[in-house]
Formats: structure tokens, C-alpha cells, sequence
């Protein structure tokens, strides 16, 4: 019996004939692997580019958005679980070829693509060729993903994406283990490789009561993130709202937000957001040398830009990411 | 008013609803410009990244 190995994601399933990955869209059918999602996204939104979140990229611009169904990522707290947890064959899906995904951004004057919603590694082929289409016509490809993937296919990929968003989603192996059936070391290695192939990286993590609230797991994941990659990295702790299989648990208190937020300001990063409360200081950017604000945001609205040039209006100060 | 004139107003504004639906129908099909239906169909295409597995049966 011939046993063919995924080499996509980390998982690297085996497959017999007839049986699919881990994903649930990478099946072994007449000796070949085959993807079941290419030019079939379920999900097609215009977002603004906020709600990546990636808030030095672009601000105030659309990013048309696509996700196929599937994941391989299997986290109790699922946002998206509708698409995230289930076969092609269980959505409704439209025929969107690469061509005319970029066509359809273009015509709704989006300034950016979005891999999205569920994670787009499982949809690499039509991420792939979309990107490359996309590039020719001045359009940005953003990655939002959990970064579970193989060194191989990352790195090829790199070249034709200019931002991604890493879900960052605890800082222990405990915690990838039992909430996500998965592995953190993977994910550090994917975000370094990223940062390194000049993929413009902003990370996102999201805090859920009893979990990963504790402050000596934020300021170990504020430390590895400075250290690592960088100061300049920015990152987006989310607030948790009771979900899919962790519907028991309550939403995380603004309280612990704030804590996080100054732990990663204590540890000298320079762009720590507060996602998920609306109004919040922390939606906003300031300048990490004069501390004036730069970009005052309720939510995903965009109140006031000082960022000119990709610089502080004020003193100068050039503030890292993709401006224009 | 009698009951036979009340009849012929309802008859009329039946009459002007099936109208203007009649025209507003064809109408409203032409801003739905190239929308694109929902399918359940599954294509399989290709994938990159896979290989012959190095797992072996024991025994």
C-alpha cells in the first residue's frame, strides 16, 4: 500500500489512498496528493485592513479577504470554527480563480489581498498563485495565520508576501498542546523565518482567563518577541470572547488587557495594542520616542494619522512598517 | 361608497403592486451584476510538498 507524506505543514500526515490530512483539503487520490479548495473560497469579505489586525500597514485601506474551509490548526476557541472545522464539501463555495481574485480586488479598489479567516497554509497553492498575480499589479499579499508550516514551502512563499500576521498564541508547549493540538516551537521558528525573508510581521495573542492570563507567561512572551525579533515588532493582544468549545469561560477582563499592555511596554516594546475593547487607549499607535499620538483608532476606525513618510509628524522618529 | 367600489380599488391597487413588481424585477437582476453563486463543488487540483512517507509497517 503506497503511503504518501504531506509536506505542507508540520503535521506532515501520512495518507493512504482515499484518506485526507489533518486539514481536511489535502487528499491522497490516485497516488498524487490533491488540494479540494483551489479557486473555492467560502469566505469573501472587503475588511478594512484593521481588522488583520495589521496596523502598520496601509491604515484606512480595504484588504479583500478570502478563506477556504479547513484548517490545521484545531483551537478550543475558535473564532471562524463554522469554516475552520469542516470539509469543502460542507460550505458554500464560490468559484474565485486566482485571475479573478485580483480582479475583484482591483475593481473594488482594495489595496491589499488577505490569506485569512482560517489558515491560509491549507490553501497554500491558491494563496500562492494569487499572491503572484497580485504582485503584478501593485497589489500587497497579507498572510494572517498561525504559522504551522514546513521551513520549504515558507520560504518559498516569502518572496510574495509583504506582511503577515502570526498568531502568537501562548508561550508554552503546555498550551499549544492542549488548546490548539499543536506545537509552539514550530511557530517561533516560522515567525523568525518570516522577520528574516523581510515579510513585514505583527503578531497577535490572544488572552483567555486561566489559560495564558498569568503575568509571567505575557512577559515571557513580551521578552521572547523583543529579543527575538525585535522592539519594532508590533503586538496585538486580543480579548477573548467565549467561543465554540470554551463557551464556559468568561470573556477576558479589560483589567488583564491593560496588564498586558503595560508588561509589554515594561519590557520595551513599542507597539503593544489592546484588541477586542473598542476605545481603549491601546486600539491607538504612539510615537516610542516622544510618546505623542500618532494614530488614534476606536476600533478599526481611523481617527488621526501622524504618521508622514513613515515617520513621527512631531519629531521625526521613523516608525516601521509598510506606509505606501 | 358602496361595497362594489371598495372592490374595484382593491382590484387596482392589486393590479398596480403586480405592476411595478413586474418592472422592478428585470431592474433590480441588472445591478446583481456578475455575482457569484455559492457551489459545493470540489475540484481537486495537484498539491505541491508531498513525497513518498518513510513510515514503515512493523513486524
Amino acid at each position: 500500500m503506497k503511503i504518501i507524506e504531506c509536506q505542507l505543514c508540520k503535521r506532515k500526515c501520512n495518507l493512504i489512498e482515499g484518506q485526507r490530512g489533518d486539514c481536511r483539503v489535502r487528499l491522497h487520490l490516485d497516488g498524487k496528493l490533491q488540494t479540494l479548495v483551489y479557486g473555492n473560497p467560502c469566505s469573501v469579505h472587503i475588511d478594512p485592513i484593521e481588522k488583520k489586525p495589521l496596523f502598520h500597514v496601509l491604515p484606512a485601506t480595504g484588504a479583500f479577504s478570502i478563506a477556504t474551509a479547513g484548517c490545521n490548526m484545531h483551537c478550543k476557541y475558535c473564532q471562524n470554527w463554522q469554516i475552520s472545522q469542516r470539509p469543502p464539501e460542507e460550505t458554500h463555495n464560490y468559484d474565485l480563480p486566482p485571475d479573478r481574485v485580483v480582479a475583484e480586488t482591483l475593481k473594488a479598489n482594495c489595496k491589499s489581498i488577505a490569506y485569512t479567516y482560517s489558515d491560509p497554509i491549507i490553501f497554500y497553492e491558491y494563496m500562492y498563485d494569487t499572491a503572484e498575480i497580485a504582485h503584478k499589479h501593485n497589489l500587497l499579499n497579507l498572510m494572517i495565520t498561525a504559522g504551522f508550516i514546513e521551513e520549504k514551502p515558507l520560504l518559498d512563499l516569502c518572496p510574495h508576501i509583504d506582511a503577515a500576521n502570526v498568531d502568537l498564541k501562548g508561550i508554552t508547549e503546555e498550551y499549544y498542546q492542549k488548546m490548539c493540538s499543536s506545537e509552539l516551537a514550530p511557530v517561533l521558528h516560522a515567525i523568525e523565518t518570516m522577520k528574516k525573508n523581510g515579510v513585514w510581521v505583527e503578531l497577535t495573542n490572544l488572552i483567555i482567563p486561566t489559560w495564558n492570563d498569568s503575568e509571567k507567561d505575557i512577559r515571557t512572551l513580551c521578552r521572547w518577541v523583543k529579543d527575538t525579533v525585535g522592539p519594532d515588532v508590533p503586538l496585538h493582544f486580543s480579548r477573548f470572547w467565549p467561543r465554540h468549545l470554551l463557551k464556559n469561560l468568561p470573556p477576558t477582563p479589560v483589567e488583564t488587557m491593560e496588564l498586558a499592555w503595560n508588561i509589554a511596554k515594561s519590557e520595551g516594546l513599542h507597539y503593544a495594542y489592546v484588541g477586542n475593547v473598542p476605545g481603549h487607549d491601546g486600539n491607538s499607535t504612539f510615537c516610542p520616542n516622544d510618546g505623542k499620538l500618532l494614530i488614534k483608532r476606536i476600533g478599526y476606525q481611523i481617527l488621526e494619522n501622524h504618521v508622514v513618510d513613515g515617520k513621527c509628524e512631531f519629531c521625526k522618529t521613523e516608525i516601521l512598517g509598510i506606509w505606501s | 361608497m358602496t361595497n362594489k367600489q371598495l372592490n374595484r380599488r382593491t382590484f387596482l391597487k392589486y393590479l398596480n403592486g403586480m405592476l411595478t413588481g413586474a418592472i422592478l424585477l428585470p431592474l433590480t437582476r441588472l445591478f446583481q451584476e456578475n455575482k457569484t453563486t455559492p457551489n459545493t463543488t470540489v475540484k481537486p487540483k495537484e498539491a505541491k510538498y508531498y513525497g513518498p512517507s518513510n513510515d514503515e509497517l512493523a513486524g
